[in-house]
């Protein structure tokens, strides 16, 4: 099925581009909680694109090397939400999070299961004020990783 | 008085995260951890816990069907429902199995406030 952006109305973008913000925005300080560290987010855009056009935006300017945390949710409307960053941050990010009293080795050995569960936790603070804003209920699947 | 905490979350780090945040906040809290609700079932039919911090996301029984569960015979013991799905749905049903609702990433003040209520119930209940 292909969706051209134009067949949403310039309110309907904009109702979208704010839905998202506002997801975002939790998802971001929940963040900053984890780390420690302010969060900078830019203004947000919506693009409605091809998976194709989505996949060469994701690569435009990082490493080719990127992980995912996805998690699948149901319920009113359906999809995936897929959080990505560059493989040569994720153990930065792990790190930053459970702190310096544990020693590098230990943080390795959790790396892939503390991406997960910190995917969890910005992608259910994302998608769960999603929700609340439409006042509607989502079923969340467990986090994976990608 | 020692208390006893059973912790139940599949994420490692979770635990880890919950158990330092104790450390800070109350080193005299005796910790035991369960990875699923099954096990958290078994500890507490095997030995006397006092309260417990229940992830809600979790493979299997999830953490409301395990508060439920636990409520059939500890109705009064301090639970808390430990997740970053902050749907009000959620939150509500929680609340329902008068549970309380801690919001992930875990804050010393969100846990703290939840241990100063329990431990004020369980020594009235010791009365």
């Amino acid at each position: 099925m292909k969706i051209d952006a134009s067949e949403l109305s310039e309110i309907e973008q904009d109702a979208l581009a704010e839905i998202a913000n506002m997801g975002v925005s939790r998802a971001a300080s929940s963040l900053r909680r984890m780390v420690g560290e302010q969060v900078l987010l830019s203004v947000p855009a919506v693009n409605i694109v091809s998976r194709r056009a989505a996949s060469r935006m994701v690569e435009r300017g990082h490493s080719p090397k990127l992980v995912a945390v996805q998690q699948s949710f149901e319920g009113p409307f359906s999809g995936r939400a897929l959080l990505i960053f560059p493989e040569a941050q994720s153990l930065e990010l792990v790190r930053s999070i459970v702190g310096e009293e544990h020693s590098l080795e230990d943080v390795i050995d959790l790396e892939q299961e503390a991406l997960a569960e910190t995917g969890n936790i910005i992608l259910n603070a994302c998608l769960a004020t999603i929700a609340n804003v439409l006042r509607r209920t989502m079923r969340m699947s467990l986090p994976s990783i990608v | 008085m020692q208390y006893k905490a059973l912790i139940v979350d599949d994420s490692k780090l979770a635990r880890m995260v919950m158990a330092s945040a104790f450390r800070r906040l109350g080193p005299e809290w005796e910790l035991i951890e369960a990875t699923n609700a099954d096990d958290a079932i078994d500890v507490i039919a095997a030995q006397a816990v006092d309260i417990a911090l229940i992830d809600f996301n979790m493979p299997g029984i999830d953490g409301l069907e395990l508060v439920a569960r636990i409520r059939k015979t500890h109705p009064k013991m301090p639970l808390a429902v430990v997740s970053a799905n902050v749907q009000d749905e959620i939150i509500g049903r929680a609340r329902e199995l008068n549970a309380a609702f801690v919001t992930k990433p875990l804050t010393d003040e969100a846990l703290g406030a939840f241990l100063s209520g329990a431990v004020l119930r369980l020594k009235k209940a010791a009365q």
